[in-house]
């Protein structure tokens, strides 16, 4: 029998912390790698099966560490940003690093690797930084897997890229110009490299749960409101539009699709993390397996978070066919560093957390998180009911405060599905809770809310949450993602905002070619200028001198000779080491758009403004102007001809 | 004056313009910039310096303390340096036998020339700063106490510490690094033999890019990978040799080095150059890996169901490097040696065309070294060279 309590909604205005480690798990810190280099950064954590620890470095030096005694003794050297490791056995390890998945062994004995075997480099490279290769994971079969990340607007790419070059995929401010940039990659144990999933932004961090589910993380940005995580099934599409250039059967450029279309695609996330409250940006997904010594959390899941000191817990439950379920805070704060980027359990059942940042927010150096066997105070489940939420504890609760409806203060709320970065919590709306029950163990705890929102996500900051002996309850924030309910669940509202972009004509779903990859370079000398004066006051413009904006009505034209008539990229060099200064497009006469022209970082920071263009055969008018305020300084136009098949 | 035969990866040198006063200082200041004083060998006539060497001094953000830049051109400085975010470890020479009116003149040039907008220099002001030179020459360190930088200008440090990349001056084993090299697919090596000899070897091509041996191994690899993953890597010498691409134009060779393109100018997919042929194989060169003999990579490839091990070690006569060259199965197979003109092959087996082609039987082929040497008058190139130049 369970005792039903009704009380009144209360609002209690007391700030409580909602998160913090349990007392009953310490947190120390190990020596770091004896880096030639000096780095303390740690990219890649495993245990070999003699129980000594593996590490990567950004500096591509791989060691190994004596738990026993402390020593630590260089494995391997050269590697190219190593970002997760397997010890598949004492002599031998396999290796995610920029260009390729690499076994490196030592053959010979010497206890130093000696071959670097490609187990596969079958994917792309622009050279763009942001194109990260993360974590390989074996499955029981002995299937691998990996995760690719994609390019970053904040740079370009490199003159020669390794595999095929797609400049559908080019645009947006994270791309996927090269194959399989913004996959999940499957490598069979007949070793063949598949793209297994799509969508993928910045996936850093794969993982299985104890049922062999493969799960991955992304970072929020753009198509990714949120930080999430996704359960991974072969060929779905999880919502970052870039790497669909690489779906069999997707046509056209995905920046040009409207985002409704990509919507439908998509399977939601397993779990959203609220960002700025949860986890920023999540790293690798570790199963709390059975012989991990971590308390009552067995065949949970453990997320790291790079930008706090912080590893979250996920409790995952199946509902409609798909798992869903919450997040809390676990390892928080005190001694934890911050860039909580790889995980693994050591052969004493205890936690080895990697910390790093590449410039970032993050930290540096190794963690140990070790359990001190006694029961901490915490929730070991939050699972959906048909009115609202179950929690289970780990002991009972004082019942006095758990039957306080306003110690229960749930919100729900969405975010945006578009190509923008992140987005805002939308229709913050509180959850009325109408009664409380508590189990006659005391341990659960049922919370009826008034409604129940499919496809929002449910979270709440329990108050002052105390055990029937006293102990604090250690974290109280827990964030659900309720895309399904257990009846009844309506379709998907898709939450997308904005539409799909104006089909550009050269584009609309054809293969476009390069005419010519270099293109045709007109300098501001070679124009007519209107009241711009030229300088060459600010390092790296190329030619003799760039074309310094000052005024409200001021312009620059450029007559251009095209081959054909047709397409053409063009690429306007500029820097501008203020706000965005927008300047008019003007193509032949006709308004074309006007460019934003963003803030290079310095008036010696020359980037690209790239526009696509309809030209005639023979001279064209191209046509920059002001735009009723200044515009940035212009090196150079430059003129790219495509040719539609 | 150095002689520059590739001008691989070297800034262009373009004719200068002088927005400044062509006053009688200026012009004065000019001729010594360009003939007595021979600054114009370090910092060039275009004052952009050489990268990683000499720091530039058209835009330089040094320039901004008249006072400082007499007593750096008076006393000279050594030491590791950071100009407009770039580092530069060449040592300026003093000039304390140039006259105070001379030095007003260089300096007065160099703060007007290339568009720099700096104050005018006179002899009084040489004089004053004399008397105060110290014994020895500038550190960066003792120069900027006595000059430090104006706060106001955000400017905090003009220096740094060197780390590991910038102590491997002598290099006495093996150092192998994956990283981002100019003029290669984004897989490369840079890979630092004993002797000084230095190589690009991409894995993206699975072939050699280019040798070089002056001036030191790559520097700054740690801010590769210190920061987020994006500098390319940058040395200071010129590549005696690189490998033929019919993919990449002699202009292309300036941009090679650069992160910020909308499109490429090819991607590996499109590449023909792969150096070696045999007879009734299309295939495409497949990387496979590398192994450490000894500390030095061996490098593993397939062309179709052929295997190709190459394992690069600097020359007997420590002029170059040998490529030993592995073939299995036994196959005749026809190599197409890069014509270039600062550079020379030789090879164990067979003869080198005047073109450049080694033809080998099978039984040559199972294990052959090519050895590359830089051409220079000082060594004479070794017996069978290539004949054609650009």
């Amino acid at each position: 029998m369970k005792k039903l309590i009704y009380l009144l909604v209360l609002s209690l205005t007391a700030k409580l912390a909602f998160g913090g480690t349990s007392p009953n798990y310490k947190v120390t810190k190990i020596s770091n790698p004896p880096s030639k280099f000096g780095t303390k950064q740690i990219d890649g954590l495993d245990f070999l099966p003699d129980g000594r620890m593996v590490v990567c470095l950004p500096s591509g030096e791989v060691f190994f560490y004596d738990p026993k005694t402390s020593g630590w003794q260089l494995f391997a050297e050269g590697l190219h940003n190593p970002l997760g490791v397997i010890a598949e056995s004492n002599s031998s390890l396999v290796i995610s690093q920029r260009p390729e998945v690499t076994r490196v062994s030592d053959t010979d004995g010497d206890g130093k690797a000696d071959f670097h075997q490609v187990m596969t480099d079958e994917f792309g490279m622009s050279g763009n930084y942001h194109e990260f290769h993360f974590t390989p994971v074996k499955d029981k079969e002995g299937n691998y897997f990996f995760s690719l990340g994609t390019g970053s607007s904040g740079d370009g790419i490199r003159p020669i890229v390794r595999g095929k070059f797609d400049r559908r995929g080019r645009p947006g401010r994270m791309h996927s110009s090269t194959p399989f940039r913004g996959c999940v990659m499957k490598l069979t144990k007949d070793g063949e490299t598949i793209p297994w999933s799509y969508g993928h932004r910045t996936p850093n961090g794969l993982g299985f749960d104890l049922e062999g589910n493969l799960f991955v993380t992304d970072n929020q940005g753009d198509w990714v409101g949120s930080s999430k995580l996704f359960h991974v099934k072969e060929g779905r599409f999880y919502g970052h539009a870039a790497s669909l250039t690489w779906k069999s059967g997707f046509e056209g450029a995905p920046l040009e699709a409207d985002p409704k279309d990509l919507a439908k695609m998509r399977t939601r996330a397993a779990v959203v993390f609220p960002h700025g409250s949860m986890a920023n940006s999540p790293t690798q997904v570790l199963a709390i397996s059975p012989d991990a010594k971590f308390g009552p959390f067995i065949g949970q899941l453990l997320v790291g978070e790079m930008n706090t000191n912080r590893i979250v817990r996920v409790m995952l439950e199946e509902v409609g066919g798909e798992l869903q379920g919450a997040c809390v805070p676990f390892i928080d704060g005190g001694a934890l560093a911050r860039g909580c980027n790889r995980m693994a359990w050591a052969p004493d059942g205890s936690l080895y957390v990697g910390h790093t940042k590449h410039t970032w927010a993050g930290g540096e150096g190794i963690s140990r998180v070790e359990w001190d066997g006694e029961n901490p105070f915490e929730a070991i489940s939050m699972k959906l009911t048909k009115t609202g939420f179950r929690f289970t504890f780990t002991k009972p609760v004082d019942s006095k405060v758990a039957a306080e409806v306003a110690n229960w203060p749930f919100k729900r709320y969405y975010y945006k599905y578009h190509k923008t970065y992140g987005s805002p919590q939308m229709d913050v709306t509180p959850v009325e809770v109408k009664s409380v029950e508590i189990s006659e163990d005391g341990k659960m705890v049922d919370i009826h809310l008034k409604e129940l929102k499919a496809w929002h996500i449910h979270e709440v900051k329990i108050k002052g949450l105390k055990s029937a002996d006293g102990t604090s309850l250690a974290n109280s924030y827990f964030a659900y993602t309720l895309n399904r309910l257990l009846e009844n669940t309506p379709p998907d509202p898709l939450h997308v905002s904005g539409t799909a972009s104006p089909k550009k004509k050269a584009a609309s779903g054809k293969p476009v070619k390069v005419i010519n990859p270099r293109g045709t370079v007109y300098q501001v000398t070679d124009a007519k200028l209107k009241g711009v004066r030229t300088s060459n006051l600010n390092d790296g413009y190329t030619g003799t001198c760039y074309a310094d904006f000052d005024k409200e009505k001021e312009s620059i034209e450029w007559a251009v000779e095209s081959a054909q008539q047709g397409p053409a990229e063009i690429l306007i060099r500029y820097a501008l080491g203020a706000s965005a200064r927008p300047l008019s497009l003007i193509v032949n006469g006709a308004k074309h758009s006007v460019l934003p022209f963003p803030d290079t970082g310095g008036w010696s920071n020359w980037k690209e403004m790239a526009a696509t263009v309809d030209l005639q055969k023979g001279r064209n008018s191209i046509v920059l102007a002001t735009n009723g305020a200044s515009g940035g300084n212009i090196d150079h136009l430059q003129i790219i001809e495509l040719k539609v098949d | 004056m150095k002689k520059i035969i590739t001008p691989l990866f070297s800034v262009l040198i373009v004719g200068s313009a002088y927005a400044a006063p062509k006053d009688a200082t200026f012009v004065k200041g000019k001729d010594l910039y360009d003939g007595a004083g021979s600054c114009i060998a370090c910092h060039m006539a275009d004052g952009k310096g050489q990268p990683g060497s000499v720091p530039p001094l058209a835009g330089s953000d040094w320039l901004d303390n008249p006072d400082r830049t007499i007593a750096i051109v008076l006393r000279g400085m050594a030491g590791p340096v950071k100009v407009n975010g770039d580092r530069y470890y060449s040592a300026m020479p003093p000039h304390l036998l140039f006259d105070d009116e001379k030095i007003a003149d260089i300096v007065t040039y160099v703060n007007h020339a290339w568009g720099n907008k700096g104050a005018a220099v006179t002899a009084s002001q040489v004089a004053k700063a004399r008397k105060g030179l110290p014994q020895a020459v500038y550190t960066p360190e003792s120069l900027l106490k006595s000059f430090p930088f104006d706060k106001k200008r955000g400017r905090k440090n003009g220096t740094f510490t060197p780390d590991f990349d910038d102590t491997l001056m002598v290099v006495t084993e093996p150092v192998v690094y994956r990283t981002f090299m100019p003029g290669a697919s984004p897989a490369a090596f840079a890979v630092a033999l004993p002797g000084n000899h230095y190589y690009c070897w991409d894995a993206g091509e699975c072939r050699l890019r280019y040798a070089w041996t002056k001036g030191g191994f790559i520097r700054g690899n740690q801010v590769h990978w210190s920061s987020n993953g994006k500098p390319v890597a940058k040395f200071n010498g010129l590549p005696y040799y690189r490998a033929r691409s019919s993919k990449l134009k002699p202009e292309d060779y300036d941009h090679l080095a650069e992160t910020a393109r909308q499109i490429p100018f090819y991607d590996t997919t499109e590449t023909v150059d792969f150096p070696i042929k045999i007879d009734g194989v299309d295939a495409s060169p497949k990387y496979k890996g590398y192994r450490l003999v000894q500390g030095y990579p061996e490098f593993i490839y397939k062309v179709g169901d052929y295997e190709i091990r190459e394992l690069i070690r600097t020359s007997k006569n420590n002029l170059g490097i040998t490529r030993k060259f592995f073939v299995s199965p036994k196959v005749p197979i026809t190599f197409k040696l890069t014509p270039d003109g600062s550079a020379s092959y030789s090879s164990s087996a067979g003869t080198i065309s005047q073109d450049g082609t080694l033809k080998l039987t099978a039984e040559q082929a199972v294990e052959f070294d090519l050895t590359l040497t830089e051409k220079n008058p000082a060594t004479p190139a070794t017996t069978q060279t290539e004949g054609s130049k650009k």
